[in-house]
């Protein structure tokens, strides 16, 4: 491949205009999650984060030294203050997720999100980091282009019955960030002995802290154990690596949602599961998306875009150029 | 955590994280933290805690000849000690 050719392949991968389908689809599937995870915590809010916190605000500023993108060291370290601060959080997730004034509201939400973690490192799993490094490039997305409010106030007002196309270079990064998701935890599992000898599985599912519902004995056996331990490790290998194969995409997207959705059933990891599969929407070809939604409504979108533009489906179309 | 309900226990998870990293020697400045926040959930105006011990718990899983796993019995060793002062529980 020439210089000239891998260039050109790398606008189009990163610039060629895409519909916005998908990312808005994301965008309210994030929103959702964000909203969730604040559920979650709502019991414990000043618990981990209030002035008596389990861990201070000074210690944690110890602990993690230097300038920190971290809301509560401006803020009054009050019970009054660290609740307003989560309320608004959690309204600016709903907006998120409505997509009404979606792109000030991506930046609230992240910036939120990021305090909380730094607030508060010991507490966090793996799918808030996700949902942190997703949110930073959601906020160059264009997230509310369909699906929002933003969307229905443009149309409400005339601007544009049908919405532009847009540079998916964010919705690139965060499909980047997925497969490496699954590549680093693949190249961590190769490292472990554990693993590589087919036992980890063993051990996680005779944790009790971890266990969730249960799960028939016959899988339990020590040879399903190492099959499925194996099988974990080419699974994250795949959605890592082969992911980008369009061949493959819809195949191993569908063993990811599985998998996911067995550890979702057997393990108490709270969310994780979701988090990431929220950004599986971003490698459906957003006319599969559309097709779908065409089928789930029972046609009633596919008939509207015969007679031309309702409000409502101008919401969802953009070009049918895809 | 096995003691709790399903709900209770999803909704309570991150007590499981923040337990699990507390038990590293790396994280030793969390437990003077920890130790206050203790006191002060432990503690009545007349009757102050005055000492808080931080104590770990772990039971090894080995393997045995016929190809399962076990768990050990309980062990247990002292993480940390603490002496409570009265500025702790204001």
């Amino acid at each position: 491949m020439t210089p000239k050719a891998w260039l050109k392949a790398w606008n189009t991968f990163f610039f060629e205009k895409r519909s916005p389908l998908p990312i808005a689809l994301f965008r309210i599937a994030y929103g959702v999650l964000v909203i969730a995870t604040l559920f979650l915590l709502r019991p414990d809010w000043l618990t981990w984060y209030g002035p008596h916190a389990w861990i201070s605000l000074s210690t944690m500023q110890t602990i993690e030294p230097g300038r920190r993108l971290d809301l509560f060291t401006i803020i009054p370290q009050t019970d009054g203050w660290i609740t307003a601060f989560f309320w608004i959080f959690l309204s600016s997730a709903i907006l998120l997720t409505a997509g009404l004034f979606t792109r000030i509201n991506s930046v609230i939400v992240f910036l939120c999100l990021v305090s909380i973690q730094q607030r508060n490192l010991f507490i966090t799993n793996s799918g808030d980091t996700f949902l942190r490094v997703t949110g930073f490039f959601l906020m160059f997305a264009p997230a509310g282009a369909v699906l929002s409010v933003d969307r229905l106030i443009r149309v409400w007002r005339g601007k544009g019955a049908v919405a532009p196309q847009q540079s998916p270079w964010a919705q690139r990064m965060i499909q980047i960030e997925l497969a490496l998701l699954y590549f680093a935890a693949f190249c961590w599992k190769a490292k472990g002995p554990l693993w590589l000898h087919g036992t980890a599985l063993y051990y996680v599912y005779h944790l009790d802290a971890l266990k969730r519902f249960p799960i028939p004995a016959w899988l339990l056996r020590p040879t399903i154990l190492k099959l499925g331990t194996w099988s974990a490790m080419a699974l994250e290998f795949s959605l890592g690596v082969l992911i980008w194969i369009k061949k493959l995409r819809y195949v191993l997207l569908a063993l990811g949602l599985l998998f996911h959705l067995f550890l979702e059933y057997s393990l108490n990891v709270p969310l994780f599961q979701w988090d990431v599969l929220s950004a599986y929407i971003l490698f459906v070809d957003p006319t599969d998306i559309t097709r779908a939604w065409n089928w789930i409504s029972g046609g009633v979108f596919a008939r509207r875009d015969k007679q031309q533009s309702s409000p409502e489906n101008r919401l969802l179309h953009t070009d049918a150029r895809q | 955590m096995e003691q709790l309900s399903l709900t209770e226990r999803y909704v309570k998870e991150r007590y499981r994280k923040f337990s699990e990293n507390l038990q590293n020697d790396q994280n030793d400045l969390l437990w003077p933290d920890v130790a206050r926040r203790v006191a002060r959930l432990n503690s009545t105006p007349s009757n102050p805690a005055k000492t808080v011990i931080l104590i770990q718990k772990w039971s090894p899983i080995v393997s045995r000849a016929d190809g399962s796993f076990q768990p050990e019995p309980w062990e247990q060793h002292v993480l940390y000690g603490y002496g409570v002062k009265p500025e702790d529980l204001q």
